[in-house]
């Protein structure tokens, strides 16, 4: 599921590049997994076409997706994190939400300490 | 009452019996957010509109017959078809009006025009269109010239003796007929493509409700479609077995195979007319209904209600 809300300081196309590379990396969607069209997934987001298909180019510049007129935008094999890696995450996450720390800050605190 | 009037009677009845069905019960919707109702109820004007459409240009077909004698009936011929495909193709081209800015969700799985589509939705458009191309052009090779050159006739000869019989399926209806059948299947697509190209309801979490309106579409187009292939397929059965059994009588030893052959066709004939008139009369139910099914249940009967059954 990807969500995209007007009202984030968040650019739109941003939204559907970091939800989709979350998913992809997280093993939630799978390689070989097809994608929905460009104008398919514009239409359900109330976005224009160019929004998805410059999220789509820069997943596919990422090496996380390929896209070709036979086959359409698949996800690349091989793309999801380690298990171990997102175990780790997992807790991570568990333990900033028990303290009330949103994801900015969450994520600010793992670049300070990768630092 | 003539073949026309029969058909318009028809059709009247099969719209009040819809409309009765559909709107003589109570529902109850869930509560649902304003834009989903409001979303469900733009594609329930989409789908009534096309239907009004087809129904206003077959009207107008039997208009045109009736105006028209010099045209052999050929606007009720086309008629059908015309009229179901000039429905499902204004269905087709009616956008998605744009929404308000806010927060949407999208799933990740891939739409097709056949995604909704179910195997018994396929066979009732591809089973009456090949009936109906095969028949045509077996009428179209059998028919014959009348005597205005038309091929609208079918003539037997046995010996010194010849019948021929008018109207038929000849070229001069089957021709354009086929193109008409092309018409409805190609509409049919187009139409399919409208209903997996429409955004997805504007609410997260509503995503079975999404496959259940797109379902419920798909099954409004795929009774269009039939409804015409089968008035069509109606027609062109009736019309050769009326034509095939008026000429039997100058058929010779070929007489018995003829009148079995007109029966057939003749029992086809009013059988695919009265499937045809409840397919449109499902279309139109289904159309109507389009909120409440994908989101409300019936009431329960009222207490008095119950006290007497």
């Amino acid at each position: 599921m990807i969500i995209v809300d007007s009202g984030s300081p968040v650019r739109p196309f941003e939204q559907i590049r970091g939800q989709l590379a979350d998913l992809i990396r997280s093993g939630s969607v799978e390689g070989g997994q097809r994608l929905p069209s460009i104008r398919q997934l514009a239409a359900d987001l109330r976005v224009a076409p160019g929004t998805v298909a410059k999220a789509y180019a820069e997943l596919e510049e990422a090496g996380l997706i390929t896209t070709s007129r036979a086959h359409g935008t698949r996800v690349r094999a091989g793309q999801t994190t380690a298990s171990g890696l997102l175990d780790a995450a997992l807790v991570y996450a568990t333990a900033a939400r028990s303290v009330g720390v949103d994801l900015t800050e969450a994520l600010a605190a793992v670049r300070a300490q990768w630092a | 009452m003539s073949g026309p009037g029969v058909v318009l009677v028809a059709v009247v009845g099969a719209v009040i019996v819809a409309l009765w069905a559909a709107l003589g019960r109570q529902w109850r919707l869930r509560s649902a957010p304003p834009e989903v109702v409001a979303a469900l109820r733009a594609l329930r004007g989409r789908a009534v509109a096309a239907i009004a459409l087809a129904a206003a240009v077959q009207l107008g077909a039997m208009l045109l017959a009736d105006r028209n004698q010099s045209w052999q009936g050929l606007s009720l011929a086309v008629g059908p078809g015309l009229a179901a495909g000039t429905g499902l193709l204004a269905f087709a081209a009616i956008g998605a009006t744009t929404s308000a800015p806010g927060r949407y969700a999208a799933t990740l799985d891939v739409r097709t025009p056949l995604t909704y589509v179910s195997t018994r939705s396929a066979l009732g458009l591809l089973v009456p269109a090949a009936l109906s191309t095969a028949l045509l052009l077996a009428t179209g090779l059998t028919g014959s010239a009348d005597s205005s050159g038309r091929e609208r006739a079918v003539t037997i000869s046995h010996g010194a003796t010849s019948a021929t019989a008018s109207p038929y399926p000849g070229w001069f209806y089957a021709a354009p007929m086929l193109v008409v059948t092309a018409f409805i299947l190609l509409t049919t697509v187009a139409a399919l493509w409208r209903v997996s190209a429409t955004a997805a309801l504007p609410a997260s979490g509503w995503e079975r409700e999404d496959r259940r309106w797109r379902v419920a579409l798909v099954r409004v187009v795929g009774c269009l479609g039939s409804a015409a292939l089968l008035a069509q397929l109606a027609g062109i059965a009736y019309f050769a077995g009326s034509g095939l059994r008026s000429i039997s009588t100058a058929s010779g030893d070929r007489r018995a195979a003829l009148l079995v052959a007109a029966a057939c066709l003749l029992v086809a004939g009013i059988g695919s007319f009265v499937i045809a008139v409840v397919r449109a009369a499902a279309a139109l139910t289904r159309a109507v209904r389009l909120p409440a099914d994908v989101l409300g249940a019936p009431a329960p009967m009222p207490p008095s209600s119950r006290s007497r059954a």
